[in-house]
């Protein structure tokens, strides 16, 4: 990849992130919570953006954030009230910024959202006249070799200099330390950077350049000064800092105000106090060789002598290391793999014949305790909260919202819950429609709602927590509920059901995961767009998770999906058929039966039907569906527990599947029920049917997991409805 | 058959050019009653044999997946590949783990040999016979004690990615 491709990417990664806690800010201050802390987290955070855009030269990017900054920047100076009004305009412009910043990270070219909003707030400030360009002309920099800088001089050219006297000047004095551009920074990108903020003077100290011969081509001798003469009058000390971000530690900066040419040499004081209060997040380098050598900086010296006075204790940041996923997955793997070489030592050692007190094999339990809470660690650094995923449902409420003409409020708990990386991204869609679900069919308009004796703001709650093994996410609102005579009858009107039969409350709730089913009467933008719950339904299974819905008419409706902790991991019934061992996801289990109990019929010459419950399903034999040939019953030497004539262990697992229906599969013995690691079948097996995964068993020997629906697809079953009573997660949950 | 015939080209003009050319470091091996080498930078390591878990619709050449420390690794039968009789199940088999590119096979094979260094003048060009499709995954030969060694190019043996089980699908 070139490597300005990879920076590229990191860019967007960190802009994910930026996004995330900028959401997190404006729902904070939505919330109430107005500090300064919130406000400045939330300006930061577009502030860095708009920094790494103008890198990339995404031009409508840099001048959407900095549209978005300017009137935040309002409201950190407190010249804007943090009212509801303008926390909506901050929330759209989050989601705009979102959206600008996904279309330059697909290479699109975006065009300037509408900013109209965000001008609108700082129309009633006195800086909208100010609100500026962000594509400043670059104007040629002055290089002033020939004058010794002073500062006095600076202070006196200044009125003439700048021509907005109203703006207060900031000087600027940038050492840089040998290191500066081994690391790869350069002066003039930096300087350029200043110069979106304002207008630039920049001079270049040589005192202290060694004589041509001593000099390094690798060290900057030069030092600088900017006197920078911002475009807001209220641009902060932290934006400047801002700038140097990436050089702070490889630099000795000092950043001060000057004082306002008029009244400089006059009120000292003044400066003081502007100037104290951004100090608290200034880093200032221990060590200041080159202060000593500048003319006198008393005026504006950072550190006023009181400013230990004021601390703001700060938590510190928690330290987090990036790290590539794959690096990730390749431990979870070592990991699995020693768990299942202890396992296959320890079956060893019993074979040897050890004393089970003897001292090895006590060992050998420590070691097994050993690399199962090693497991179980690795395990969790795939573990993510689940917040940012329910941050980004706040959006896709408040479009919602926004669509239907409803008052909605999205109440979130549990968001530290955590589950694996994958689960989390694959959640997004599956969530999205069912809040559009419930905002659209299961909340009723405000008229509605007071009419029923409710708020008129309807609740949609999204909780999360932890349940032994699984996570339990869970959507409720305070709706109307199923409307099941409504239901009923468009099951029956779609030949879902069959007319006149008798159905329970909740065996009609579960009517809406069928596919094809759909409530909504009218195709309404927001959900009812042909597909429906089915499709959740299936993008929760192929997580290996459950899902289930319960409601109460008049008092609203909860839909609750129950997912393994991690991918990594698959809850399955260890089966053998044909010498082989395989495993079926528990998922998918419906029932088992023994072959003694169940009544099997035969359909013509080579179908052959069993009975569940009051229906016949077809029946297949898991290693012929598999494709094995029956040669290998006499083929494996190695197999020695292959007793597969013996008719007593043979067992009918019934499965669900969603292209067809309930089917059974017949095996030789169901041998354990157990969690196995799964093992991704990579590139080099292409496309094999049946087969979702492989794991590896406890003895070493690899054994497939089987994809029901790859089965009942390559057995050509026919497409059969499933009828409501057979469905899963009525007995699995 | 023809497929890979079609491919082949286009994976060779691809690939590292031709290994022969700066290294004739090979691994010789017996399977199916013939001699046979490859590029021993190709070879990443030889394992015993383990009874391999067969894939459903598979080719027949392909006799599964063994643990291979902890991941999955698709074992083809080489000799079968190659137009002979299935490899019999022997654990004195064993299975040479190549590596081309991104992918990781195995190879079944009767026995590993020796490890060869020809000259690149003993080196012949795979003479045309017929159209050529088996001929076609071995690309040069040479004469080892009076024993023909065929030297197999990697990419023509190992099945093209995605077209490997389609067709075998019902």
């Amino acid at each position: 990849m070139d490597p300005m491709d990879a920076i590229r990417v990191t860019f967007f990664e960190e802009c994910a992130e930026l996004l995330e806690s900028l959401e997190a800010g404006l729902l904070a201050l939505h919330a109430g919570t107005q500090d300064a802390d919130t406000v400045d987290a939330v300006f930061r955070a577009v502030h860095s953006i708009k920094g790494g855009a103008g890198a990339f030269g995404l031009k409508p990017l840099v001048a959407f954030s900095h549209e978005f900054e300017t009137a935040l920047d309002a409201l950190r100076s407190g010249r804007l009230a943090p009212d509801a009004a303008a926390v909506s305009v901050f929330l759209r412009a989050g989601d705009q910024l979102g959206d600008l910043i996904e279309t330059c990270r697909n290479g699109d070219t975006p065009t300037v959202p509408d900013t109209a909003d965000l001008m609108g707030l700082l129309a009633g400030t006195d800086d909208a006249a100010v609100s500026s360009d962000p594509a400043v002309d670059f104007a040629p920099v002055m290089l002033d070799l020939d004058v010794a800088p002073l500062f006095d001089d600076a202070f006196t050219d200044m009125p003439e200099a700048t021509g907005v006297p109203d703006n207060r000047t900031w000087i600027v004095t940038f050492e840089p330390l040998p290191d500066l551009l081994i690391s790869g920074n350069e002066p003039l990108f930096l300087f350029r950077a200043l110069e979106v903020l304002g207008r630039i003077e920049v001079e270049a100290l040589l005192e202290g350049l060694p004589p041509l011969g001593n000099m390094d081509p690798q060290v900057l001798g030069l030092r600088w000064m900017i006197r920078l003469i911002p475009s807001a009058p209220d641009l902060t000390e932290t934006e400047i800092e801002a700038i140097f971000e990436f050089a702070l530690d490889l630099c000795v900066l000092d950043i001060c105000l000057a004082p306002a040419p008029t009244i400089a040499l006059t009120s000292a004081p003044v400066t003081h106090q502007s100037v104290t209060p951004p100090m608290e997040g200034l880093r200032q380098q221990p060590d200041e060789p080159g202060l000593d050598s500048l003319p006198d900086t008393e005026p504006c010296s950072p550190r006023p002598p009181d400013a230990p006075a004021t601390p703001l204790p700060k938590p510190p940041p928690m330290t987090t290391i990036r790290v590539d996923l794959e690096r990730v997955d390749r431990l979870v793997n070592l990991v699995g793999e020693l768990v299942i070489s202890q396992s296959m030592l320890a079956q060893g050692m019993i074979r040897a014949g050890l004393d089970q007190h003897s001292e090895a094999v006590t060992n050998l339990d420590d070691l097994q305790q050993l690399t199962r809470d090693m497991q179980d660690s690795v395990m969790s650094i795939r573990a993510q909260p689940v917040k940012s995923l329910f941050q980004r449902m706040t959006r896709i409420v408040r479009e919602a919202a926004q669509s239907t003409g409803k008052d909605v409020r999205l109440e979130t708990d549990g968001e530290g819950t955590e589950i694996d990386k994958t689960v989390v991204e694959r959640l997004g869609d599956p969530l999205t429609h069912m809040i559009r679900n419930a905002i659209d069919h299961g909340l009723e308009d405000p008229k509605a709602r007071t009419a029923a004796g409710k708020q008129p703001t309807g609740v949609v709650r999204l909780s999360a927590r932890q349940q032994s093994d699984r996570v339990v996410i869970e959507v409720s609102d305070d709706g109307r509920g199923v409307d099941r005579d409504r239901v009923l009858e468009r099951a029956i009107a779609r030949g879902l059901v069959p007319a006149g039969k008798i159905l329970d409350a909740g065996e009609i709730d579960r009517l809406l995961f069928l596919p094809g089913f759909s409530t909504s009467e009218t195709v309404s933008s927001l959900s009812g767009r042909g597909v429906g719950m089915d499709v959740v339904q299936r993008a929760i299974r192929d997580l290996n998770g459950t899902i289930a819905i319960t409601s109460t008419e008049g008092l609203g409706c909860a839909i609750s999906i129950s997912l393994p902790l991690t991918l990594a991991i698959l809850d399955g019934m260890i089966v053998r058929s044909n010498c082989q061992r395989m495993v079926i996801p528990l998922s998918a289990i419906i029932e088992t039966q023994t072959i003694s109990a169940a009544r099997i019929e035969r359909l013509g010459s080579r179908q052959t039907v069993v009975q569940l419950h009051d229906h016949f399903v077809p029946m297949v034999d898991l290693a012929q569906g598999m494709g094995f040939p029956s040669a290998l019953r006499s083929r494996s030497d190695g197999s020695a527990d292959c007793d597969a004539a013996d008719d007593d262990d043979t067992a009918l697992l019934f499965v669900q599947s969603d292209d067809s229906g309930p089917f059974a599969i017949r095996v030789d013995a169901i041998e354990a029920q157990r969690q196995v690691v799964i093992k991704g079948l990579g590139e080099d097996f292409g496309h094999v049917p049946c087969v979702s995964a492989a794991t590896i068993l406890g003895d070493g020997h690899v054994a497939l997991i089987v994809d029901p629906a790859g089965i009942a697809a390559t057995s050509g079953l026919q497409t059969k409805r499933p009828t409501p009573a057979l469905f899963p997660e009525s007995s699995l949950q | 058959m023809n497929q890979t015939a079609t491919i082949a080209p286009s994976v060779a003009a691809a690939g590292p050019v031709d290994p022969l050319e700066d290294r004739s470091e090979l691994l010789t091996f017996r399977c199916g009653g013939q001699r046979y080498a490859v590029d021993i930078m190709s070879v990443r390591e030889i394992r015993s044999w383990s009874q391999p878990t067969p894939l459903p619709h598979a080719p027949p050449f392909m006799r599964g997946m063994v643990n291979l420390r902890g991941s999955v690794l698709p074992v083809m039968d080489l000799a079968h590949r190659l137009g002979s009789p299935p490899t019999d199940d022997d654990p004195r088999n064993v299975i040479i783990v190549i590596q081309d590119r991104a992918r990781v096979h195995g190879l079944l094979v009767e026995a590993v040999s020796d490890i060869v260094h020809p000259r690149m003048d003993q080196l012949q060009d795979v003479p045309q016979v017929g159209d050529g499709d088996d001929n076609a995954m071995a690309d040069r030969l040479f004469v080892v004690d009076d024993v023909m060694i065929q030297v197999l190019l990697i990419a023509r043996i190992l099945p093209p990615i995605g077209t490997q089980f389609a067709g075998t699908m019902t």
